[in-house]
């Protein structure tokens, strides 16, 4: 049983350190009821991302609200990258549903670090009871309000917080704007994962069992998907787990 | 002393014009400076708001050596690839950027000498910092988690986009940004960003008020603060404006709709000082970033303070030749005026007194005076005459009007004026006036009996003398037979009874003396022409000093006359004796005046 756990822990902590997310909460930590577990590994694309608009960006760039003097485009950059979208690591999380223990993936809570001027990640969802840390990577000073919690930030700084029932509160900066974090309180919750840059998504390690996924974009979940990682292999879901518009020509399909 | 009392009037006119347009002038001078330095400040408020629009320009525009240096390029690559970026990528990125940090400063001419100088940022795409310099908080953040990707300046850029923007940090620093997207790869996606930071500092406020000439001050008013905060402040080094002290009131601020809305205040007073106050574009927009342009109204006190702010080139304005003449001008005029009024009489007076003295002339001689002169000389030659008087002698003073008419009567006994429409006899004279009855009598039965009709005829009125009959002949006039009506010349036509605008027609003897050319006949008759004037003279004035007029007549006047001028022709040897008619103590006078010629 403890070997059969090791795989789960080192996945844990390659996760936390391909995130950079210290304090944990933030990988699959998928266990069989039971205490069975096995190595298996899911894959899966999100899709449509570039269709998100993140709302304290879009809003940044809205040409009435005095926000610059002047916005000009680079002639050298072609015109498809210049929207500004959701970034698939940042801002948008992929919450897992299924039988688990989430004490291991939350076992030190959630964070959200505020760092570059925003809430990284985004969004997090939480079982019932899982603290959520508002951590101050940035130089300068917030000040998060929104429920329950309202305060100054220093650099450095942490603040703990354990969000009451469920659903989703968002909360948002009155010194810096740009920041928006969202807090959503779900049953059923295991575990969150994000994302590479380019939208793609390995989950190394699941147990045998049946799982949801579910991408959250700002608090709301926009694409979820269920399938079955088998007792031996992987699974790689096919279909892109669409969270936005995407091209007519995907085609979905689960091994 | 007319012109004398005119010029004393003008200067005073002058003086109290002068007051005046003093203050006129302060009150007008300082009402234009305050309309002017209104319009000022709200200039000062658009040449900032200019400024920081036209800084934001320069320094994205000077980032571009940034954005196109290799050594950069190269290195934000390296670091989009692994999660975590090493120190081997990290140090050759902060080094470039340390020299080019410096090479945009000198660009823009904002080295940050002694203040914050411009820091540089390279950000990768995934918008960590990859390496940076000259960041005044660098210490308060580790590189491994150091991110800026959130802020849409930097995100914009990220995704092709130029953009300038102002951060607001810890309610009281602003910072001026700017950022460019770094391509490596044309047709490829930023690979990257380059940021450039600017803190709003003092030395980038006086930076702002050296090129603007406008004391400027940043303020942060932050929505969730306890106040204004002031960030970065600076004057112009002429200028009277100073921020030192300066309370600003948040609640005016979010008081003010302009202000809020536009982003552009109403001027408002704080202290000496007026102020507009202007929201900066960008994030700090609604983070309670701002600044304030001040100016102060010089405005003059009053007269005392007036050349309290001459300088040199003031004084040097002021023409000097012009000033001076005028100056010039006046006194000579003064001078013109006391000369003319006051000494050349005072000499003249000075000079007959003179003569007087050495005898060389009896009295001092009035027509000569004038003014006030004149009432001297007048003085004097009465008090001489009192002299001779009180010694016996004859006096020269002028006569006296109950000498030479006798007692006025209060009722008038006869006019020597009046008309006779009728055409009966006139009415009888008193038989108290003897002397009246037979001129009287001599009146044509029928006509007007004009003043003319009281001369003497020709013939009779002289004596075989050549001279006329004396007084005491008077009553034998009656002898002379008058001329007939038929005969008698026709009165003169007045249409005014207007003694000032009567016209004297020539005497009947004086035109027959012309014929005949006897000049003693015309010589008496001028002395008889001069005595007619001199009477009507005397009644006009005694008219005019509102005593009675009644009763006079010229028969009396003038035999009074020829007495009088007999006498003071026997005491001076004169030939001729002028007389005067003068106001003396609100009363009609005559005086005599010997003439020797």
């Amino acid at each position: 049983m403890r070997q059969n756990q090791r795989p789960l822990l080192r996945s844990l902590f390659s996760g936390l350190l391909a995130l950079g997310l210290p304090l944990g909460g933030a990988l699959v930590l998928a266990s069989v009821p039971g205490g069975v577990a096995r190595a298996g590994d899911l894959k899966v694309r999100l899709a449509g991302i570039d269709a998100l608009r993140p709302s304290a960006l879009a809003s940044a760039t809205a040409a009435d609200k005095h926000l610059y003097t002047l916005r000009e485009l680079d002639p050298l950059v072609p015109q498809k990258y210049t929207t500004i979208a959701a970034k698939a690591d940042k801002d948008v999380t992929v919450a897992i549903y299924g039988a688990g223990d989430p004490s291991l993936a939350f076992k030190f809570g959630a964070t959200i670090r505020l760092a570059g001027g925003r809430a990284v990640p985004a969004t997090v969802v939480v079982p019932p009871g899982t603290p959520v840390f508002f951590r101050n990577d940035d130089p300068f000073t917030h000040h998060i309000v929104g429920k329950g919690l309202e305060r100054d930030l220093k650099p450095g700084e942490s603040h703990k917080l354990v969000p009451e029932g469920k659903g989703v509160t968002i909360y948002g900066d009155t010194l810096i704007p740009s920041v928006k974090a969202w807090i959503a309180v779900d049953d059923g919750v295991i575990a969150n994962v994000w994302p590479q840059p380019d939208g793609s998504l390995k989950v190394p390690d699941m147990a045998a069992a049946e799982f949801t996924i579910k991408a959250w974009f700002e608090g709301n979940a926009k694409a979820s998907t269920s399938f079955k990682v088998p007792a031996t292999g992987s699974v790689e879901i096919k279909d892109p787990l669409a969270v936005g518009p995407v091209p007519p020509s995907s085609s979905s399909s689960a091994k | 002393m007319i012109l004398s009392r005119f010029w004393y009037a003008i200067l005073a006119v002058l003086c109290v014009a002068s007051t005046s347009l003093v203050f006129v002038a302060i009150h007008e001078h300082n009402r234009l400076r305050e309309s002017d330095t209104r319009l000022i400040i709200d200039h000062d408020r658009d040449i900032v708001d200019w400024f920081l629009r036209i800084d934001a320009r320069k320094r994205l525009d000077a980032l571009a050596i940034a954005s196109g240096d290799d050594q950069l390029r190269n290195g934000r690559l390296k670091a989009n690839g692994p999660d975590k970026v090493g120190a081997d990528v990290r140090d050759p990125v902060k080094k470039r950027l340390g020299e080019l940090a410096t090479k945009i400063g000198q660009l823009i001419k904002d080295e940050g000498k002694g203040t914050s100088p411009i820091a540089l940022f390279a950000v990768d795409a995934r918008g960590r910092v990859v390496a940076h310099v000259n960041y005044d908080r660098a210490a308060m953040v580790k590189d491994e988690y150091f991110e800026m990707g959130g802020f849409p300046v930097v995100a914009d850029a990220l995704h092709g986009w130029l953009r300038d923007d102002t951060w607001v940090f810890d309610r009281d620093a602003i910072y001026r940004v700017v950022a460019r997207p770094v391509v490596s790869a044309e047709g490829s996606p930023p690979s990257g960003a380059v940021v450039a930071v600017r803190r709003v500092d003092d030395g980038y406020a006086k930076m702002i008020s050296e090129r603007t000439e406008s004391p400027v001050v940043f303020y942060v008013a932050a929505p969730d603060g306890d106040g204004v905060r002031i960030a970065a402040r600076a004057v112009p080094d002429k200028s009277d404006v100073n921020f030192e002290g300066l309370s600003l009131d948040a609640k005016k601020l979010a008081a003010d709709k302009a202000y809020v809305e536009q982003g552009a205040s109403a001027l408002t007073q704080h202290g000496p000082m007026t102020m507009a106050f202007a929201r900066i574009v960008g994030m700090g927009w609604d983070m309670g970033a701002g600044y304030a342009v001040a100016r102060k109204v010089a405005v003059i006190d009053g007269p005392g303070s007036l050349l309290n702010n001459a300088d040199e080139s003031d004084k040097k304005a002021v023409p000097v030749p012009v000033v001076a003449g005028v100056g010039v001008a006046a006194l000579l005029l003064g001078l013109l005026f006391t000369f003319l009024e006051h000494s050349r009489p005072l000499s003249r007076l000075a000079g007959e007194a003179k003569k007087f003295a050495k005898g060389e002339q009896d009295a001092i001689p009035l027509p000569k005076l004038g003014g006030q002169t004149r009432k001297i000389g007048q003085d004097v030659n009465d008090g001489v005459e009192r002299v001779i008087a009180k010694g016996g002698g004859a006096s020269r003073k002028a006569a006296d009007l109950e000498q030479i008419l006798g007692p006025v009567p209060a009722a008038p006994q006869m006019s020597a004026f009046s008309f006779n429409f009728d055409g009966g006899a006139p009415p009888a004279a008193p038989a108290s006036s003897p002397a009246a009855a037979p001129a009287a009598a001599a009146k044509p039965p029928a006509g007007i009996d004009d003043m003319f009709a009281n001369l003497p005829p020709a013939g009779a009125a002289v004596a075989p003398s050549g001279r006329p009959t004396p007084p005491a002949a008077a009553p034998a006039a009656p002898a002379v037979t008058p001329k007939a009506p038929a005969a008698a010349p026709p009165p003169p036509k007045v249409e005014e009874e207007d003694d000032a605008t009567l016209v004297a027609r020539i005497p009947d003897e004086l035109m027959n003396a012309s014929k005949t050319g006897e000049q003693q006949q015309i010589d008496d008759a001028e002395e008889m022409l001069h005595w007619k004037q001199t009477f009507d003279d005397f009644v006009a004035l005694r008219g005019k000093c509102g005593e009675a007029t009644a009763g006079l007549s010229f028969d009396k006047f003038q035999l009074q006359l020829r007495k009088n001028k007999e006498q003071l022709v026997k005491q001076y040897g004169c030939k001729r004796v002028k007389f005067t008619v003068y106001e003396k103590d609100g009363k009609a006078a005559l005086k005599a005046t010997p003439i020797k010629d």
